[in-house]
């Protein structure tokens, strides 16, 4: 079961890549994001890197997907074994894990439908634009680089993805939503405050 | 051994916190100060070896993309 639910997401998730790359992210749209930057002829070599290494992004998608799915686990393992709870194997929070973040699969399918129906969209558009965020309540283009990640981070997907995950393994806390949210919160929470710290860290360097 | 991991991992938590906040602290501190030094450069240009122009007034990629 949990197999398949991996290979679902693996396959949702390339064919969403697959949809952005040839439909959104044209070139004209990276011409125009660029222009200001290079001369044509670096967007050109720009645009050719990107097509002739297109092929690293989707073997990349299974790869980061089982590792993003892994370092959750071992977030949830930690905190329910310094919990006072009955020990749970790996497998079971992997495979809760899994399935609680098929929710991660819905904004990307949000964000196709909403870039059909737009006629004018910049890269930074595309770049920014995460449905149900914190980030839609500011105008990207305004705020600090560093504040765009933690913003776009905390979303309603997120939000959904603890409950969905404390509901998932409630029954290994005695049927105790309460404590199985507070574990989740508690290790799964700890994990990305340090993950969006992280990459507001590498931001700021690379900004 | 769990009351020694109970203690080691919040331990370990806020240490990487802490690490990280006084980074981007650090980082900000040195950002800021190019800010002031730059910001009193006259506007200069150059070319690249390739004739391109070069500005430092030029705007950059604003917002690098990890994710």
């Amino acid at each position: 079961m949990t197999r398949n639910f991996i290979f679902f997401a693996i396959i949702v998730l390339s064919f969403e890549t697959f949809i952005f790359h040839k439909h959104f992210f044209t070139d004209d749209i990276t011409r125009g994001f660029y222009s200001t930057q290079f001369s044509y002829s670096q967007i050109e070599t720009i645009i050719s890197h990107q097509k002739k290494y297109e092929w690293v992004g989707y073997l990349l998608i299974p790869i980061l997907y089982l590792i993003k799915i892994l370092l959750i686990t071992l977030c949830i393992y930690t905190g329910v074994l310094l919990s006072n709870t009955t020990l749970l194997v790996f497998s079971k929070i992997f495979s809760a894990v899994v399935l609680a973040d098929i929710l991660f699969l819905i904004p990307g399918v949000v964000k196709i439908f909403w870039f059909s129906f737009q006629r004018d969209y910049t890269l930074e558009d595309l770049q920014y634009f995460m449905p149900g965020s914190l980030l839609n309540l500011f105008n990207p283009k305004e705020i600090e680089p560093r504040l765009v990640y933690p913003l776009q981070s905390i979303n309603v997907w997120e939000v959904a993805f603890w409950f969905a995950l404390a509901y998932e393994l409630k029954e290994y806390f005695r049927e105790d939503f309460g404590k199985s949210f507070g574990t989740v919160m508690a290790s799964y929470g700890s994990g990305l405050v340090i993950w969006i710290v992280f990459v507001v860290f590498l931001t700021l360097n690379f900004s | 051994m769990k009351n020694y991991l109970r203690v080691l991992v919040p331990f370990v938590v806020l240490g990487l916190l802490a690490i990280l906040f006084f980074k981007i602290k650090d980082r900000l501190k040195e950002k800021r100060k190019v800010e002031t030094a730059t910001a009193i450069l006259p506007s200069v240009s150059f070319l690249s070896i390739e004739g391109d122009s070069v500005s430092i007034n030029a705007p950059t990629n604003k917002i690098p993309s990890f994710f």
